[in-house]
């Protein structure tokens, strides 16, 4: 035991030096990246580790939203975020069975207790229940301020889910004063200030942001939808019909067949007729 | 009742040291850092702390579990303190049993301080938690140590003590990964292959089974009656094999 103590502090000093000469080069990137970082003890002292770890926090949140049942077996695994992210491919507790049957295992004695110990049932968080993943984004976001999957899924859960809108806010902040280009973060904002709490001038000036920001990446066609949905119900709240029958008709180059992006077009259209 | 004479001589001697001291006051600190964290403006989320402090306190007891164990017989034997106690009318089996039966009551003892601090965190903390998974988790815990301690004092009769330490953790987590795949060729394949898969799963410890914290954490119904009864079969048959093993190896050890 008077062993291994010396070993534990040598173990923390390799990390903190690791992390200093590993802080020390790359200073100035994190500098120009988030003047937040530069107070973060913990930042400094994982270095390189606090991606690793940050990544297990996250895994953590969605075995929680799943009763503590990591999801690796699951070819959707990691679908807590799916629902945040891209809404209509969400899932639900009976589409998966993740437990091999009892009657399965014939005569072996120990399989049988070993299924009986681990829980292979499929069920999700509801309710209340759901503020139990929040430690494990925060702590995602503490370890590696540049994860921006958790801020969004962070402002998701707290602001859509839980009904904290401004706290939700706060975090995506954070999350946007940390990742300034982020155009999903500035998504999210928009999503939050347009779902819950219905101001609309707010959410359409985030929105406007995130697309301008998605414009200087490549990004796929589906979360050009994710990003224009909001951004065209913006409109329309506001009373911009037009704009919002333009974000569709474009989307509907990339969706041609889509049944709800037609309905849209056709309800826009309408709706400009009838002025 | 010699058996238990040295066990208490052990145990007063490892009570003597700081080492279940360093690691309370630590523990003391990271649950306090944990139950004072608030996310989002809310301080009703429980369950990261129930699983941070579970896993800190299982680490916290093997840890004790293997340090202890690992070094009684070793420790007796190159400070020659063995040779009075075997010259009086101890048997080795007997001076085995004891020194077991020591290593148990530390590891079980600081686990029970453990578990008893983090059974009143939880219960002020968020949605509570079942009384009856409490227990059963007390007593896996419980279970997982004495099966811990007898594989330990098993490899002190052939190892030093890092290598013992290292080992027996690498062998913990090494089962706690590799015995769900097992169980999946066995129940998956046929014939030779089926029965090798077989023997080494029936062969290796089955630390998983001690493993209860998802229960625990997140609200699943206790384990029946039928499965807590046969995992306390399982360790007393599996701890005893250890013991018989490790008492036949002292018995052919030159002194």
């Amino acid at each position: 035991m008077k062993k291994i103590i010396p070993v534990l502090l040598c173990c923390f000093l390799i990390l903190y030096l690791a992390a200093s000469i590993d802080g020390f080069f790359a200073a100035d990137a994190l500098r120009a990246e988030s003047a937040a970082l530069e107070g973060d003890t913990l930042y400094k002292i994982l270095g390189g580790f606090r991606d690793y770890l940050s990544w297990m926090s996250l895994v953590n949140a969605d075995s929680v939203f799943h009763g503590g049942i990591r999801q690796e077996n699951c070819p959707d695994a990691f679908h807590f975020s799916v629902e945040a992210i891209r809404p209509a491919s969400g899932h639900r507790e009976d589409e998966h069975d993740h437990s091999r049957h009892a009657e399965d295992l014939g005569p072996n004695i120990l399989p049988k207790i070993a299924h009986a110990i681990a829980v292979t049932e499929h069920k999700h968080l509801t309710g209340a229940e759901e503020r139990e993943i929040l430690p494990w984004l925060y702590y995602t976001v503490k370890l590696n301020p540049h994860n921006e999957l958790a801020y969004v899924l962070g402002g998701y859960w707290v602001g859509v889910r839980l009904k904290k809108p401004s706290e939700a806010v706060k975090f995506l902040l954070e999350g946007v004063s940390n990742n300034p280009n982020s155009w999903r973060i500035h998504q999210a904002i928009g999503e939050v200030y347009y779902m819950a709490e219905g101001d609309f001038e707010k959410a359409l000036r985030y929105l406007e942001r995130a697309k301008e920001l998605s414009e200087r990446e490549n990004i796929d066609k589906f979360d050009k939808r994710v990003l224009y949905v909001p951004l065209a119900e913006a409109y329309a709240r506001i009373g911009k019909p037009e704009r919002s029958l333009e974000l569709y008709e474009e989307l509907l180059t990339d969706f041609p067949n889509n049944q709800i992006v037609q309905e849209r077009i056709g309800h826009f259209r309408r709706m400009i007729g009838a002025r | 009742m010699k058996i238990l004479t040295i066990a208490r001589h052990s145990f007063k001697e490892l009570i003597r040291k700081k080492d279940f001291a360093v690691l309370f006051i630590l523990f003391i600190a990271l649950i306090g850092f944990f139950y004072t964290e608030s996310f989002f403006g809310t301080s009703d989320a429980s369950r990261y702390l129930k699983d941070i402090g579970f896993s800190l306190i299982t680490l916290f007891s093997i840890v004790i579990a293997l340090t202890f164990s690992a070094k009684q017989i070793p420790a007796e034997l190159a400070e020659r303190t063995v040779y009075p106690l075997l010259a009086k009318p101890v048997s080795r089996t007997e001076f085995v049993l004891g020194k077991y039966v020591g290593s148990v009551l530390m590891s079980v003892g600081s686990f029970t301080v453990f578990f008893a601090l983090y059974a009143g965190v939880i219960a002020t903390k968020g949605e509570g938690t079942s009384l009856v998974m409490l227990a059963q988790s007390y007593l896996f815990g419980a279970l997982l140590l004495t099966l811990l301690s007898a594989v330990s004092i098993f490899f002190s009769l052939f190892l030093t003590l890092s290598a013992n330490v290292t080992l027996t953790f690498l062998i913990y987590f090494l089962i706690r990964w590799v015995n769900t795949t097992i169980q999946e060729v066995i129940l998956t394949s046929k014939g030779a292959v089926s029965a090798l898969y077989s023997f080494i799963y029936y062969l290796l410890p089955h630390f998983e089974f001690y493993d209860i914290k998802i229960r625990l954490v997140h609200h699943w119904d206790p384990l029946p009656a039928w499965v807590v009864c046969s995992v306390v079969g399982y360790t007393v048959v599996y701890v005893t094999l250890i013991l018989w093993g490790a008492v036949r190896s002292f018995k052919r050890k030159s002194l």
